[in-house]
């Protein structure tokens, strides 16, 4: 059975799928398999700290992440690892 | 002169990851704190022990080991912590009974991650092996001659916990 993920951590899912390609809600949401209200909540969060941005070309909006949103991503991915060295699940 | 050599390594060793390592992340920032400091707090206590020989130090030398490891999986032990609470402040060497209980616990869960192929290190599952080695002195000791730490259980420990620090220290040197 699949363990619920935590808010952070599906927050830094979110930041990582951003950080690979620049892609649209609908990608993101199929990606990370969250819901769409919860992609709406997290977004918020994201764009009011400045860790994404968001352009309109058209009728799309694509996600970019910000050079403080690779930077807390870098230190997630360096907190993960470590706690996956102790055996534990960020 | 031994013992205060072994506490004072202990507490640098203890100390590196949480200095070398200063982590942005405020979501991880207190479960990475708490992983340490319990071993931090266990040396002072140690130093304290040996330097003041107060039975006070004893106490809460005992305390913080079973806080070091009980905090490593709370979530499961919670029920046991509360049991053990009530029992150590009518017995205090029985913090020592639970502490060998939560660190073959500790052992058990990552043996169990690492046969599932997960990414745990090998140096902490050795680091719990030396903890509870140490434990299982620490106790003979005290049923056998009343020596409450003793420079062999102290020095297994010491091994225990430098091996437990350098994984933190391999991320360093990775970033």
């Amino acid at each position: 059975m699949r363990k619920n993920r935590s808010e952070s951590r599906i927050i830094f899912e979110l930041l990582a799928i951003i950080d690979y390609e620049q892609c649209t809600s609908s990608t993101i949401i199929r990606k990370a398999n969250i819901p769409y209200n919860k992609f709406k909540e997290i977004e918020e969060i994201l764009l009011k700290r400045e860790l994404i941005t968001k352009e309109t070309n058209g009728d799309k909006s694509y996600y970019k992440i910000t050079e403080k949103g690779k930077d807390l991503l870098k230190g997630w991915r360096k907190f993960k690892e470590l706690m996956e060295l102790y055996g534990f699940e960020p | 002169m031994i013992e205060e050599i072994i506490g004072v390594l202990g507490l640098i060793f203890s100390l590196i990851p949480l200095l070398l390592l200063p982590l942005k992340v405020r979501a991880g920032i207190f479960k990475y704190i708490l992983l340490y400091l319990f071993l931090i707090l266990f040396y002072i206590s140690y130093l304290g022990y040996y330097f003041f020989n107060n039975e006070f130090y004893l106490l809460l030398l005992y305390i913080f080991e079973m806080l070091f490891f009980f905090n490593m999986y709370r979530s499961y032990l919670a029920k046991e912590l509360f049991l053990s609470l009530p029992l150590i402040y009518y017995v205090n060497d029985l913090a020592l009974i639970f502490s060998f209980y939560f660190a073959t616990f500790n052992l058990a869960e990552l043996l169990k991650n690492k046969r599932q192929y997960k990414k745990v290190s090998y140096l902490a599952i050795f680091s719990l092996i030396f903890f509870d080695l140490a434990i299982i002195i620490q106790l003979l000791e005290i049923f056998s001659s009343q020596i409450y730490i003793s420079i062999i259980s102290g020095s297994i420990f010491l091994v225990g916990t430098l091996l437990f620090v350098l994984p933190a220290l391999r991320v360093v040197r990775k970033s």
